[in-house]
This record gives C-alpha cells, structure tokens and sequence, in this order.
C-alpha cells in the first residue's frame, strides 16, 4: 500500500494570518512549534523557558501588530487620534484653520439732526449736516471688548426717488409745532478684536516662498498686506492662483438690486495665510518670483535651444536648471528688499458675545460730513451721537478642537472648486457674495446646438418679491464668477427665465351648515400657500393635484365642481403681469402643466388671480 | 506511440512493509521536555542548548524559576513569579516569612498547580560567617500526579560580596 503525502503536504501548508494579539500569537507560535519540532522541545508551559521564549517572540508580534493597526488608523481622519495627523487631513481636505472666531453685532447708531422744510413742505433732516461715520470706527462693551465697523456707515444715502434711506423721528419741535430736530438712526454691522499694524523688514535677499509670522494669536482677517513701494498683496487659498475677485461700486442704474460689480483682478502679488493649530499663531507665505527679472530671462527659451536647425541637422545637448523654474512669477512674486505692512484683526472667543445694550462706548471714531456743514453743525452732530445695540452679539467661539476639525474633513473633501456637474454649476451660483446682485432661481438646459454648451436661465425678485428679469449687470457678474470655476472646454450661455403668471378659477359645493364666504376665503388661503413662489423652480410643472388637494381639504367644502388655470399677460387693470402668453389648459399634460424650456409660473397679485364661487 | 504505456503514481512509493524495513530504530532515548536553566550550550547530545529529558528536572527547574521572578519581570504577564525581591532582606522575620510563603502559594496555585507545598525555610548565610552574604529559602514540595515523592529545592534569593 502506497503512503499518500499529500495530507501531509496540505497540513504543512497552513498558515494563519489572523492572529492579532499577545494570546493569539503566543497560541499559534506554540501550535506551529509543536507541530514542527515536536523532537526538539515539548514543554511550552509559562514557567518554561520555552514558554518564555514563545511569550518575547508573540510580544514582538503583538507590538507590530498593534503599530500597523495604529498607523492604518492614522491614515483615515475618522480614526485618527494624533494632533499632527488630524491637522495634515484637514490641510489636505482644505480645512482651514483658524484660532479663536470674532462675534458679530448689529449696531445702532443715532445722531440729531437739524430739520428742513422741503418744498413739498415736509420736513426732513438737513442733507448736509448727515455724515458718513466710516469704516474702522471702533466702539467698546461695558466688558471691555472692541467692535471695529466693517463697512461706512452712510446717513446720507438715499433711494430712487431721492428719500432718505434712514430712519428719523422727531426730537424737538418749535412753538408752531414744527420739528426742529430730527433723531437720525442707521443700523450697521460691527465685528470683534482689535486691529493692529506690524511691519516687517525683508533683506535683498530673494527668499522663495518667504515666511513672517504675526505675534498675536487668534487673528481672524488679515484687512491689508502692502509694502514700502506700495503693492498691495492679496490673500490667495493656494499661490497657484493668480488672480482674485475684487468688488467694485456700481454706480448704473441697477445699483439698488447689484450693489457691487464683480471684476477679476490680477493679483502677482499674493500669500497664503495659515494658522498653526496648536499655537494659533498665522503665518503669511508669499511666492517665489522675482520681481526684478521678467519671466523670459528666468526661463530659457526651449525653442532656441532645441530647434537651432537653420542650415544644420545636428544640435548640441543642453541643460535646463530646474530651480530657475521656481523664481518666476507662476507662485507669486517674493518680497525682496521692502518693508512689509501687515494690517490684521485679532482675537475672539465667546467672550466676545457680549449682551443686548451692553456697547455704549465709542472707542474711536472716524466721521466725514459729505456736505461739509459748518464746524459748529459739525461739532454738535458728533457730540449727539449716540450707539445701542439691541442685539447680543453672536458668532464669538473657541478655536476648534480636534473633534471638530475631524468633522469638518469629510465635507471639506466633498466641496470642489470647479464645475463639473449642474448641482456644481448652481451651487456656485447660489453661492455668490449678494453684493454682486442675487439669483432668486437658475435652471439649467442642454443646448441642443451646441453639445458642449449649457444654457443657464436666470431670474431675479425686485423689492415687492416678484419675479423679475435679472439685471445686466448681475449676469456680468455671473459671468466673469463662472468663467474662473469652469472647465476650459465648457461654455455657458446666460439667458433670463420666462416668467408665466397665472390664475386659478374655482368653483366648489360648500357643506350646508358652513358659511359660504368663509369657505371660499379659506380656499382662497390655501391656493395661495400651495402657489407660493417659494415652491417653484425653473422648469417645475404646475402640478394639479396639489391645488386640488389644498381645496377639497379646506374645511367646509364637499366637492370641487371646477378647477380652471388662467393665464395672464400684459397689463389687467392696475396689474402688470409678464408680456409672456402661454395656454395653461391646452398644455395640460397627465394632471400636469408644462411649461415651455426655462420658465418659470408665478402667481403674482394673488389677491386679483385666484377668484372662486361656491354653490 | 501504440507502444507507449501510462503509469499512475499512487502505484509508486513507500509500501507499509518497506516502511518497516527502512524506519530507524537507533532512535530510542526520549525527546528532549526543555531547556535547561541557566542556559548551557550543548556539546553532547546534538542540541543547540542543555536539554532537560525528565519530567521531574524540568518541573524543579520552572519552580525556581517561578520562585526567581518577580512581578513585571515578563512580558505581558505582569503577575508572573513569587516576587520575593522586597521580602528578601526581611527573610527569616516571621511577618517575612508569612509573606513570602503566602506568595509563592499563589503563584504555584496559578501556574504550577499540580505542585503540593508541603514546608517552607528562610535561610541566610552572614558574611561575618565566612563566605558571601546569601539568602534564599527552602521549599519541600511533591508532585502527585507525576507520581513524584517529597522533593526539597533552595532557592538563592541574593547573594552579596
């Protein structure tokens, strides 16, 4: 009879990779050595020296094992348990890391005012003696906390038909009664921490990628970087960025709805701002350039040296300093021979949330009269001013912790600063700073002409909240937005949304024991609520179960009889309703009106368009 | 081709008788149990270290050893050991001794189990006394289950010049 070794063999073969802890390694070393050399030592028992020999090998194995599982761990920002770790996970998600946060408050700010007639023969404060109280003015709570004014405070500012935007009331009034003096408020936004200047001398030395560091922790804005031959250095998320957005006045006539233009400024001069989290120190990382040699004397011309074929079919070899490549400007310029002007903002902490009517102080005050009023109009002006805040300020918090620096990781990493996909597309759009005009709704449509072209429909509400047509300047600066986030093959073409009004008639059969009229408001109430612009989108249907469902739900009504869509264009009576004609019941579609590619239906005048009768 | 024969290989190998045959049978002393303490290169009998070949030897010697070791002395079994180190300037006090025997007691009860203590003695040898200064104790223990008699052991604690 033959001996089959393959059992054997087979038996041999197996190995286990499972075992990851001191037990389990010392059981599988134990089992291995009995099983191979049984003839060389038996006795593994804990008070052997076999057994202890067993026991150093599976602690060695243990602790491997244990630092892998550490390291493994480290490497995913949800199981990371090591500061620098976290940290570098946040760095490279884009994370930014800031100290303690400022608080924010809405101030009031009063003044009095002397009053005049205007020839309509209202009285209303005097124009000249409003002023302009400016940004960087700085007030103090009864804590002691500082708030500096982020944006001017303008009293003078007046709307279309030339009222003041502010509000007055009376304060004085003469004997016949007629106001004297006028209380001027105007409400304006205020931000924590103390503001500070620091320079910095920088030798003629070309340092790449220099670094200064700001003494203070905790600083939450840097407001101005420049140096002594006056460049101004912006503030850039990586050095490869080379240019910024930049907000300037807009002084057409579509300021009231876009505030600011949008302009896309070159910015050669540039840094990035980084704060360390352990000491909340920031530090400020300029580029490599150098500012004195254009570009084409850093970087040889390849074609020179690679093509000199005129007359010859042989060339030299040649050599490329890869170094030279960091001193051109594609980084940023670095600083050389200058002094450095660093302006920034620091400090914060829920401390700084300071309780409603608790800023009384002003601490520094930067104020223009416009109008330049006499100094005695001016003196007594300022000597009335008066600040209040109703408000607790909010916003102030500890710096993050780690906890909350994981938590940030994951959707940090799912943010993108490109477009790729239509949610991209309309995030990006939602999300432009108001100053430079606001989209109420943007929708989205494949042009069909053009495969690598989208068609972007817009719309806007004016002042009422009706919808309206974007102005031309918010689209300027949708487009110049877009077009730095935007693949380079990708073209958008914006167009302005077609605004559909419409109507809705009625007719119900009320219970016998209800009141007829009340029913028929109620119903009204509740067309309104289901028609309400705030549920509609571009390119949304009407859907007409959901009007029917709000009527016979109504209380007091049995049956809907008639239910009937109207559209309404041009002007009816007092109403101007968009210019758009469109059929609602002939483009009724499975229970569902259709409208045409970018439009949007608004029921506008609710009041005039939805009229019902009850039997 | 037509010639050409196919052989399957379970017909080949090693048949039962053969297996007989050919088997060593100088063979004949017994496996080695463990290795001796201290540990010893081997030039005897082909092995890397001094083996112990009996059960009894091996016993005795992981008891001194246990008896040797205090606490925290191996590696993640910080209980291993009578941990007799502190007691051992104290040896032959009563209290000391007390101490010391309710030790060793528990670490035999948990690693040695199958040894029955029987007697314990402190002893010490006073360097006034000629020689070094010694202590060490003095169990006598059997091993029933081995079918082993009363054995006695000495255990140098310490030994100062």
């Amino acid at each position: 009879m033959a001996v089959d070794s393959s059992k054997t063999v087979a038996k041999q073969a197996q190995k286990s990779y499972l075992a990851k802890d001191f037990v389990s390694f010392r059981q599988d070393l134990i089992k291995y050595a009995k099983t191979f050399f049984p003839d060389k030592i038996q006795d593994f028992s804990e008070a052997s020296l076999g057994g202890l020999l067993m026991e150093m090998a599976a602690y060695v194995g243990d602790t491997m094992s244990f630092y892998l599982d550490y390291q493994f761990n480290e490497l995913n920002p949800i199981t990371a348990i090591e500061p620098q770790n976290i940290v570098s996970h946040a760095k490279n998600a884009g994370v930014p890391i800031t100290g303690a946060a400022p608080s924010v408050v809405k101030l009031t700010f009063y003044i009095a005012v002397p009053a005049q007639l205007k020839d309509n023969g209202d009285y209303v404060p005097q124009d000249i003696a409003l002023p302009i109280i400016k940004k960087d003015t700085q007030v103090k709570s009864n804590t002691g906390i500082v708030f500096t004014l982020v944006e001017d405070c303008d009293f003078t500012e007046k709307d279309d038909y030339g009222n003041l935007k502010v509000t007055y009331t009376t304060s004085e009034v003469d004997t016949s009664n007629n106001p004297t003096t006028f209380i001027v408020v105007k409400e304006a936004t205020l931000i924590s921490g103390k503001i500070l200047v620091q320079t910095f001398s920088i030798p003629n030395i070309l340092k790449p990628f220099r670094k200064i560091t700001l003494s203070n922790q905790d600083v939450s804005q840097i407001i101005r970087v420049k140096d002594s031959q006056k460049h101004i250095y912006y503030e850039v998320e990586s050095l490869a960025e080379d240019n910024i957005f930049k907000a300037v006045k807009n002084l057409d006539d579509d300021k009231q709805l876009v505030t600011s233009n949008l302009e896309v400024v070159p910015a050669p001069y540039r840094y990035i701002k980084s704060t360390d989290f352990r000491t909340r120190i920031t530090t400020l990382q300029f580029g490599s350039g150098d500012a004195s040699a254009p570009d084409d004397d850093i970087i040889p011309d390849l074609s020179v040296l690679a093509l000199p074929l005129y007359g010859t079919k042989t060339m030299p070899r040649f050599s490329i300093d890869p170094n030279a490549l960091l001193r051109t400007s594609t980084l940023g310029i670095a600083p050389v021979n200058t002094t450095l002007e660093v302006t920034y903002r620091y400090g914060g902490g829920s401390q700084h949330n300071v309780a409603p009517e608790s800023i009384k102080t002003i601490n520094s005050l930067n104020i223009m009269f416009p109008e330049n009023p006499s100094s005695s109009i001016q003196d007594s002006v300022i000597r009335s001013l008066d600040v209040l805040n109703a408000t607790a300020a909010a916003g102030g918090a500890a710096p993050l912790n780690l906890e909350a620096l994981k938590s940030l990781i994951q959707s940090s990493r799912n943010q993108q600063a490109r477009i790729v996909t239509q949610q991209d597309l309309l995030a990006r759009i939602y999300t432009l700073p108001t100053e430079f005009g606001r989209v109420f709704r943007a929708g989205i449509h494949h042009n069909l002409d053009n495969p690598l072209s989208s068609n972007l429909y817009v719309i806007s509400r004016d002042i009422a909240e009706n919808l309206t047509i974007s102005p031309d300047a918010l689209k300027i600066n949708i487009s110049k937005y877009l077009n730095e986030f935007r693949l380079v093959s990708d073209a958008v073409d914006i167009l302005d949304a077609t605004v559909i009004n419409y109507g809705i008639n009625f007719s119900i059969v009320c219970s016998p024991d209800s009141n007829k009229s009340t029913v028929v408001q109620n119903v009204i109430n509740a067309i309104r609520e289901v028609s309400d612009i705030k549920y509609f989108q571009i390119d949304q249907p009407i859907i007409e179960s959901d009007v029917i469902n709000a009527v016979i739900n109504t209380e007091g009504v049995l049956s809907l009889v008639e239910l009937q869509f109207k559209n309404y264009s041009g002007t009816v009576g007092v109403n101007k309703f968009s210019d758009y004609d469109f059929d609602l019941e002939t483009n009724k579609f499975k229970g569902m009106i259709v409208g045409p590619e970018g439009c949007i239906f608004e029921m506008k005048y609710p009041a005039s368009v939805i009229m019902g009768t009850a039997q | 081709m037509s010639n050409a024969r196919t052989y399957s290989f379970k017909s080949v190998g090693e048949t039962l008788e053969e297996y007989g045959q050919t088997r060593r049978t100088d063979v004949t002393a017994k496996p080695p149990l463990g290795i001796k303490t201290p540990i010893q290169l081997d030039y005897d009998f082909g092995q890397l270290f001094e083996m112990h070949y009996n059960a009894a030897d091996m016993i005795k010697d992981n008891f001194k050893n246990l008896i040797l070791t205090n606490h925290g002395e191996r590696v993640e079994m910080y209980d291993f050991g009578a941990n007799l180190q502190e007691l051992v300037m104290e040896l032959g006090s009563e209290n000391a001794d007390k101490e010391a025997m309710k030790r060793i007691l528990k670490a035999v009860n948990k690693y040695m189990p199958f040894i029955i203590l029987s007697d314990f003695e402190a002893f010490s040898n006073p360097r006034d006394g000629g020689g070094p200064a010694i202590r060490g104790v003095r169990v006598t223990y059997s091993i029933p289950v081995a079918k082993m008699g009363t054995q006695a052991m000495e255990v140098i604690l310490y030994m100062g010049g």
